[in-house]
C-alpha cells in the first residue's frame, strides 16, 4: 500500500489531533491553571477526535507500524468517547481536591493516545509504543491522590506487574523475531507455519509468552493477583478507565495480532487457553462472591468478563470477531458506568472512596439518579436483556454455538448463574432501608452536574444499545468487513 | 371485523405497552397522592382484561385446524428488529395466547386490589414492577420470535426479584426474602441460559440448511434435525420450561419464593408466571422437536407424577400456610404436565383449563394468606384455628377456594383435571391411575387446612376484622370466575380447540413439510 503522504496524514488525522491537543493541554496548564478550562479543552479534544474517528476513509497503511483501518477507526472512537466519558467523571471526582488538579487531564490525554496507538499497531514495535504510553500515564493516574497510601501502593504494584508484563511480551516477540525475522503482523502467521523442528519450537514458545503478557495485561486467571489491589487502590474514574479502556484497547490489539498468528496451528496453546478462560471465569466470579468492598467486588467481576470474553478468540470464526469487538463496546460502556457511579459518590479529598457495601444502603432514596445508572449496569454485567451486556452474552454464546465450543459455552452460563449472586445483592441492598439515611442527599454543583451528564449518557447508551442493537451490531460488522 | 387489517396488527404490542406505561406514571403518579399509582395500576389491567375480552368477541376463531397444517394466528405483528441476526419484532395471537392474556389480566387486576392496604412503602416503584413483571409475562405469551421470547422471558425476572426482594415478609428466624429472591432469580436464569444456547443452536442449524439467520417461530419449525440434535435441544428448552412450572426435582426455589413475597408477588407467581412455564412446553417444545418429545413423554409423564404426590406430600406437613398453598402448585401443576405430554386435544384442553383454574384458585388461596397475615401477623398454621366462629365470611371464602383446590366437581379445577385424566388414560392408563392417587391427596390436604386454620379452639380471645368490602368483592368475582369455567366451560374449549388440535397433530406426527 503505497499511499501519498497526503493520504497518510489525512488517515492519521485522530492521531495527530489528539497529539496536538495533549501539547496544547500541556502548554496551558504551563500558563495558567484553570481547573474548568483544561477540563473544557479535554472533553473538545476527545469529542473533535470522536468525531473525526467516525469519518469514513479507506484503510490506509500509515509507516510500516500502524493500520488505520475502519477497524482501528471505530476503536479510536470509542475510546475517544470513553475518554470524554471519563473526562467528566474526573471533574467531579477532582472538584475539591487538595492540590494540583490539571494534570490529572494531560494524563488521561496521553493514556488515551496510547490507547488509540495500540488499536492501530499492525507491528510489534508499535504494539509495544502504544502499550507502554497508556501504561506509564496510568501510573501516574492511579497515584494521582499522592497523599494517601492506598493509590500509592495501587500504583507501585501496577507498576512493577506492569512492567514485568511488558518484559515478557517483549522476550515473546524476540523469540518470534529471531525464528522468523518478522515484527509486522501481517506475514508472522505464515512465517511461524513455515518453521520445523526446534525453530518451530522455539516459535511456539515465543507465542506463549506473548500470551502471557497479554494475559497480564487482560488480568486472566492465574494472571490477574493484581487486579483487585489496583483497582481498590486507584481513583474510582481512573479504574473505571483502567479496566474499560486499557483492558479493551489490548484485548482489540490482540484480535488483530490472533488473525495473523492464527490458533488453530498450535492446539497445545489453544488448549491451555481454554483452560485460562474457564480459570477466570470460575475465580472471578468465585472471588467477586466474597467481597464487600464494591471496587474489588467490579475487579473480580472485571476477571470473569474477561473469561467470557477469552471464549471468542478461542473458537474463531467471522460470528467470534465481531463477538469481541461487541463485548468490547458493551464492556466499556458497564465499566465506565459502574465506577462513574462509585465516583460520583466519592471525592479525591476522602483517605477512600465509597466502596464499602455498606456505603449503599438506601442509596435509591438517597440518590435516586446514581443507583438508577448503577442497577442497570449491574443487572447489564448480569446479563439481563434490553441492556447491551445481554447482547454481548449473546455474541459470546453465539460465537461459541457456530464452533461446537459446548464445554466453554457451559462455562459461560455457570459462570453468569453465579455472577447474578453478587451482582444482585449489590444491586438490592441500594433499595434497603438504611436506618436514619433516608433522605435526599441533595448537591447542586457544577462538579455533580459534569458527573450527572456522563452516567446519564453511559445509560442511555447502554439501555439504548440493548433495545435498538442494530446500529451497534452492523457498526461492528462494518468495522470488521475491511480488516481479514 | 377483519382482524387482518394493520390496525388490529397494532392491538399487540398495544398490550404490551400498557402495563409498561402504566408502570412508568404509577412510578411517577407517587407523588401526587398514594392512591394513584394504585388506580393507574388497576385501571392499565383492566384495560388489558377489556382488550382481551374485546379481541374474544371479534375475532373469528377458527373451529378447525387449517388443512394445510402452518401456524395461523388471529392476529399477526411483524416489524423489523436486528437484521444482522434476522431478528424482528414478530408478535402472534391464537386462542391459547389470548385466554392466557385475559388470565394475566385479571390477575393483574387482583394482585393490584390485594395490595391496597398491605404495601404501604414505596406504592409507586411497587406498581412499576408489578406492572412491568406484567407487561414482560403478556410479551411471553405473544413473542413469536425466540430471541424476543427470550427477552420477555428475562425481562420478567428483574421486577419479579424487586417485588419479593423488597415488599417481602422474611420470615421468623428464617430465611430473608432477599435469600428467596436471589435464589427464584438464579434457578430460573440459568435454565434460561440454557435455553438460550438452545434457540442458538437451533439458530445455527436453520444457518447451516438456508443459509439465512432467524429467529422466527414459523421458519424454525422446519429446521431439519438428526435424532441426536432434536433431543438435545428438546432437553435444553424443557430445562428452562421445567424449572418456570416447576417440575419435580426443579422446584425448590418455588416455596421459598412464595412464602417470602408479598401477596401480589405471590398471586403472580402462582397465577402467571408458572403458566409462562407450561405455555412454553406447549408453544415451543412440542412443536418444535415432536418426535423428541415422544420419545421423552414417558419420562416426563413420570416426573407429572412425582410432583403430584411430592408437592402433595410436602402440603400435608406445612405448618405455614403459605408453603402449603405453594406446594399445592407443584401438585397442580404437575397435572399440566401429564396433560401436555399426553398430548391429545382432550388432555391438552384440560391442561390449559386447568391452567386458568389453578391461577383462579390459587390466586385467590394467596390473597386469603394475605388477608389472614395482614390481621394475624402470622403465617403459621398453629396459631390460627376457630376462625370459622371469629371470621365467617372469611371462613366460607377459605372453605370455597380449598374446595375448588380439591377438584370439587362444579368448578374449574373438577373440568381441567377430569380432561387430563381422561385424555391421559388412553395414552398411559398406569400413569393416569397413579395421578389420580393426587386427587385424593388433594383432599387430605385441603381438608387438613380448612380445619387446622377454621376449626378448632382459637389461638387466641382478640377479635378479627371480617372481610372487608374490597375483599369481598374480589373474593366474589373470583367464585364466580370459577363456577362459570366450572359449569359452562365450552366456550373456552372452543377457543382454544384449534390451536390446540394443531399442537397434538404436530406432536403425534410431526410438523409437515412446507
Amino acid at each position: 500500500m503505497n499511499t501519498t503522504l497526503d493520504a497518510q496524514l489525512w488517515a492519521a488525522a485522530p492521531l495527530i489531533l489528539m497529539a496536538v491537543g495533549i501539547v496544547i493541554v500541556m502548554l496551558v496548564i504551563a500558563g495558567t491553571r484553570n481547573h474548568r478550562a483544561i477540563a473544557q479543552l479535554t472533553t473538545l479534544g476527545f469529542v473533535l477526535t470522536c468525531i473525526v474517528s467516525l469519518m469514513p476513509e479507506r484503510a490506509t497503511e500509515v509507516t510500516p507500524l500502524l493500520l488505520i483501518d475502519d477497524y482501528a477507526r471505530w476503536v479510536m472512537a470509542l475510546i475517544a468517547a470513553a475518554g470524554a466519558v471519563t473526562t467528566a467523571l474526573i471533574y467531579g471526582y477532582l472538584a475539591d481536591h487538595d492540590g494540583y488538579r490539571e494534570e490529572m487531564y494531560l494524563l488521561l490525554l496521553l493514556a488515551a493516545f496510547g490507547a488509540m496507538v495500540l488499536a492501530a499497531s499492525c507491528h510489534a514495535a508499535s504494539l509495544l509504543l502504544g502499550l507502554e504510553t497508556l501504561s506509564i500515564a496510568l501510573f501516574g493516574m492511579i497515584a494521582y491522590p499522592l497523599r494517601y497510601a492506598r493509590p500509592l501502593e495501587a500504583a507501585i504494584k501496577y507498576l512493577i506487574l506492569s512492567a514485568a508484563a511488558t518484559a515478557t511480551l517483549l522476550l515473546g516477540f524476540a523469540f518470534i523475531y529471531a525464528m522468523t525475522g518478522r515484527l509486522q503482523f501481517g506475514p508472522l502467521g505464515a512465517a511461524v507455519a513455515a518453521l520445523s523442528g526446534a525453530d518451530r519450537a522455539i516459535a511456539h514458545a515465543g507465542l506463549a509468552l506473548i500470551w502471557v503478557g497479554f494475559a497480564f495485561k487482560l488480568s486472566l486467571a492465574p494472571f490477574h493477583l493484581w487486579t483487585a489491589d489496583v483497582y481498590e487502590g486507584a481513583p474510582a474514574p481512573v479504574a473505571g478507565f483502567l479496566a474499560a479502556v486499557s483492558k479493551g484497547a489490548v484485548a482489540v490489539a490482540l484480535l488483530r495480532w490472533l488473525d495473523a498468528a492464527a490458533l488453530a496451528q498450535t492446539p497445545a496453546l489453544a488448549h491451555m487457553l481454554s483452560v485460562l478462560a474457564v480459570a477466570s471465569i470460575a475465580i472471578g466470579n468465585l472471588g467477586a462472591l466474597q467481597q464487600n468492598n464494591v471496587k474489588r467486588l467490579l475487579a473480580y467481576s472485571s476477571i470473569a468478563h474477561f473469561g467470557y470474553l477469552l471464549v471468542p478468540f478461542l473458537v474463531g470464526g467471522s460470528v467470534a470477531r465481531e463477538a469481541v469487538l461487541f463485548y468490547v463496546a458493551a464492556y466499556t460502556v458497564m465499566t465506565l458506568g459502574s465506577f462513574g457511579a462509585v465516583a460520583a459518590l466519592s471525592g479525591s479529598q476522602a483517605r477512600d472512596d465509597a466502596d464499602h457495601l455498606y456505603d449503599y444502603r438506601g442509596l435509591f432514596w438517597r440518590r435516586p439518579l446514581v443507583t438508577s445508572v448503577f442497577v442497570p449496569m449491574l443487572l447489564a454485567q448480569a446479563g439481563v436483556p434490553l441492556t447491551v451486556g445481554f447482547l454481548a452474552k449473546f455474541y459470546v454464546l453465539a460465537a461459541a454455538v457456530e464452533q461446537h465450543a459446548w464445554m466453554l459455552a457451559l462455562a459461560v452460563i455457570v459462570g453468569s448463574a453465579v455472577g447474578l449472586y453478587y451482582y444482585l445483592r449489590l444491586a438490592i441492598v441500594q433499595f434497603l432501608p438504611k436506618p436514619g439515611g433516608m433522605q435526599r442527599e441533595a448537591r447542586l454543583s457544577e462538579a455533580a452536574v459534569a458527573t450527572s451528564v456522563a452516567l446519564v449518557s453511559l445509560v442511555v447508551a447502554l439501555i439504548g444499545a440493548g433495545i435498538w442493537p442494530q446500529p451497534l451490531a452492523a457498526a461492528v460488522s462494518r468495522a470488521l468487513a475491511g480488516s481479514g | 371485523m377483519d382482524m387482518t387489517t394493520a390496525a388490529s396488527a397494532w392491538l399487540l404490542p398495544l398490550l404490551i405497552a400498557i402495563p409498561f406505561v402504566g408502570g412508568v406514571a404509577a412510578w411517577y403518579a407517587e407523588r401526587l397522592s398514594l392512591t394513584w399509582p394504585r388506580w393507574i395500576g388497576l385501571l392499565s389491567m383492566a384495560a388489558i382484561c377489556a382488550l382481551a375480552l374485546w379481541i374474544w368477541a371479534h375475532a373469528d376463531v377458527p373451529g378447525v385446524v387449517p388443512a394445510h397444517g402452518t401456524p395461523s394466528w388471529l392476529i399477526e405483528f411483524r416489524a423489523e428488529w436486528i437484521p444482522r441476526w434476522g431478528i424482528s419484532l414478530h408478535l402472534g395471537l391464537d386462542g391459547l395466547s389470548l385466554l392466557m392474556i385475559l388470565l394475566t389480566g385479571v390477575l393483574g387486576v387482583l394482585s393490584v386490589a390485594c395490595s391496597w392496604r398491605e404495601i404501604q412503602q414505596y406504592v409507586g416503584f411497587f406498581h412499576l414492577n408489578l406492572l412491568w413483571n406484567l407487561a414482560g409475562v403478556i410479551g411471553v405469551f405473544l413473542a413469536l420470535d425466540l430471541f424476543l421470547f427470550f427477552v420477555f422471558w428475562e425481562a420478567m425476572l428483574v421486577p419479579m426479584y424487586f417485588l419479593i426482594a423488597l415488599w417481602g415478609h422474611s420470615s421468623q428466624g428464617g430465611r430473608s426474602r432477599v435469600y428467596a429472591a436471589t435464589k427464584f432469580f438464579i434457578f430460573t436464569q440459568a435454565a434460561g441460559l440454557l435455553m438460550l444456547v438452545a434457540i442458538l443452536a437451533l439458530v445455527w442449524l436453520h444457518h447451516q440448511n438456508t443459509g439465512q439467520w432467524s429467529f422466527d417461530y414459523d421458519q424454525l419449525l422446519y429446521t431439519p434435525l438428526t435424532q441426536v440434535q432434536e433431543y438435545l435441544l428438546m432437553l435444553a428448552f424443557f430445562i428452562g420450561f421445567a424449572v418456570k412450572l416447576p417440575v419435580f426435582p426443579l422446584h425448590p426455589w418455588l416455596p421459598d419464593a412464595h412464602s417470602q413475597a408479598p401477596t401480589a408477588g405471590s398471586v403472580d407467581l402462582a397465577g402467571v408466571l408458572l403458566k409462562t412455564g407450561a405455555y412454553g412446553l406447549l408453544r415451543f417444545v412440542l412443536p418444535l422437536f415432536p418426535n423428541a418429545s415422544q420419545d421423552f413423554a414417558p419420562a416426563a409423564m413420570l416426573l407429572a407424577i412425582a410432583g403430584i404426590v411430592y408437592g402433595a406430600k410436602l402440603a400435608l406437613v406445612q405448618t405455614d400456610i403459605k408453603r402449603l398453598v405453594a406446594y399445592t402448585s407443584v401438585s397442580h401443576m404437575g397435572f399440566v404436565l401429564l396433560g401436555i405430554y399426553a398430548g391429545n386435544t382432550l388432555a391438552l384442553q384440560g391442561a390449559v383449563v386447568l391452567m386458568l383454574a389453578h391461577g383462579l384458585a390459587t390466586g385467590a388461596l394467596f390473597i386469603l394468606c394475605g388477608e389472614l397475615y395482614e390481621r394475624l401477623h402470622t403465617r403459621e398454621l398453629a396459631r390460627m384455628g376457630g376462625l370459622a366462629q371469629r371470621a365467617p365470611h372469611y371462613a366460607t371464602a377459605l372453605m370455597f377456594f380449598a374446595l375448588a383446590s380439591l377438584g370439587l366437581p362444579g368448578l374449574g379445577n373438577f373440568i381441567g383435571e377430569f380432561l387430563v385424566l381422561a385424555g391421559s388414560f388412553p395414552v398411559a392408563p398406569w400413569i393416569t391411575a397413579a395421578a389420580a392417587s393426587g386427587l385424593v391427596l388433594a383432599a387430605v390436604y385441603a381438608l387438613y387446612l380448612v380445619q387446622r386454620a377454621l376449626h378448632g379452639p382459637p389461638a387466641d380471645a382478640h377479635a378479627i376484622e371480617d372481610l372487608t368490602a374490597r375483599e369481598t368483592a374480589m373474593m366474589a368475582a373470583l367464585m364466580l370466575a370459577l363456577l362459570a369455567l366450572g359449569l359452562f366451560p365450552q366456550p373456552v374449549l372452543d377457543l382454544v380447540r384449534a390451536p390446540l388440535e394443531q399442537i397434538g397433530q404436530w406432536y403425534a406426527f410431526g410438523v409437515p413439510v412446507r
